[in-house]
């Protein structure tokens, strides 16, 4: 399987000098699984940058949440007027409204000039299920994670390499991780023993007491989370917005700095660049 | 493996800690997964010694009985109740694990995630004194 990462930031896009290294984009991640089925997770602003390679097979948007950040890209997402292109939408959730009429508070006036119903493509929007379940060649297994507001985390499974991805995730919020038993630790069973995590990083040590319930992690919980998961190889994403280029520079060698005071090579722990290209597992061709 | 609880569970232990009024988790098989510190001091022991219990056992250990001492059928207890789905209350008598005799009333309700019902959380009022 492989991973484009589109979109690194989180909450807002950050366009300007200062984010030219690590990217401006809100969260987006292409993964195109090894029979080529094309996933998209999030649909942020890093969604324009999605390169489909005129590929004419279904697409599907896993969505973890609804936030801006995840959905603000969709209505810049070309398949989306593409007519007769298939596009699945797939979101949390939450009580009776439909998935459909929720982000159509976002794809609708006064907010956008165009409505859900206008697009050409053949779009569908479906409840994500909880628990594992089958998308071309790959076994999703979605669960919902500790977030502000209904929020997933997805684990892919395809052809024997896993992807763990959880761009928003405050595992933290109840107390601290070192104390708490795996079975207590949001996300876990889809973290453990992954190739590929990409988690919430937004915080530095310093900055989170002062954000904590705000539904992100700092880089102490992302060490201590991926480590427990013995995860092989993990991605800092959600990169704060205040965060400039060299701020994340030192984001990056402050945790592998602690990710190898417990023995990990510290060329296992990367910041989310975009326009990186992952392969994990088998290369796809 | 060790397995994850649902986040509900989680969350819901997360709020216990931070609450001084008693509170008991179980799991949807009705083994005590958490108690908080206000309901250690009822039962006369803390969970970090007590740990998880089945459901026999944690009946079994606080003998929950009507006010005024008759056998309380484990099926009619407010957690059990609250694991077929619904909310519960009732007052009832146990025996803490340092065998004093306690009375406190227990309102209990099942907590269901988007999977489904992934347990019960009672609180605890103490009626004693
Ligand atoms: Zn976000
Ligand atoms: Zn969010």
């Amino acid at each position: 399987m492989r991973v484009r990462i589109c979109g690194t930031r989180g909450s807002v896009p950050t366009p300007g000098l200062a984010s030219t290294r690590y990217g401006g984009n809100t969260s987006c991640a292409h993964v195109t699984l090894s029979d080529g089925t094309h996933v998209i997770l999030d649909a942020g602003t890093g969604i324009r940058n999605v390169d489909l390679d005129g590929a004419d097979a279904p697409v599907h948007v896993l969505l973890t949440h609804l936030h801006l950040d995840h959905i603000q890209g969709l209505l810049f997402f070309a398949p989306l007027f593409e007519p007769g292109a298939e596009v699945t939408i797939w979101g949390p959730a939450a009580g009776a409204i439909p998935l459909r009429n929720r982000i159509g508070r976002y794809m609708s006036a006064p907010l956008t000039p165009v409505e859900i119903r206008e697009l050409p493509s053949r779009l569908e929007f479906r409840n994500c299920p909880i628990g594992e379940w089958r998308l071309g060649s790959a076994r999703i297994h979605a669960e919902a994670v500790i977030h502000r507001g209904p929020t997933l985390g997805f684990r892919i499974e395809d052809a024997d390499a896993t992807l763990c991805y959880l761009p928003d995730h405050e595992p933290a919020l109840i107390g601290p991780l070192e104390e708490m038993g795996d079975e207590w630790l949001s996300g876990y069973t889809l973290a453990r023993d992954s190739d590929l995590l990409i988690h919430d990083a937004q915080y530095t040590d310093e900055e989170y007491p002062a954000h904590s319930g705000w539904g992100h992690s700092a880089t102490a919980h992302v060490v201590e989370f991926a480590a427990r998961c013995r995860v092989a190889r993990t991605v800092f994403f959600h990169h704060d917005p205040s965060h400039t280029d060299e701020q994340l520079d030192q984001v990056l060698n402050d945790g592998r700095e602690r990710w190898a005071d417990r023995g990990r090579d510290p060329a296992t722990l990367e910041l989310a660049r975009e326009e990186t290209v992952l392969d994990v597992g088998v290369p796809v061709a | 493996m060790t397995d994850q609880h649902p986040v509900e569970l989680i969350l819901a232990r997360g709020l216990a800690t931070n609450l001084t009024t008693a509170v008991f988790l179980v799991d949807a098989n009705g083994t005590l997964l958490f108690f908080n510190e206000p309901a250690g001091a009822l039962l006369g022991v803390q969970f970090e010694e007590a740990g998880p219990m089945a459901a026999d056992e944690w009946s079994a250990r606080f003998t929950p009985t009507t006010p005024n001492g008759e056998p309380l059928p484990v099926a009619e207890l407010p957690l059990a109740l609250a694991m077929g789905g619904r909310a519960a209350h009732a007052p009832m008598r146990i025996q803490s694990a340092t065998g004093e005799v306690r009375d406190i009333e227990v309102t209990a309700f099942p907590l269901a995630g988007r999977s489904g019902q992934t347990g019960a959380l009672a609180i605890f009022w103490d009626r004693s004194g």
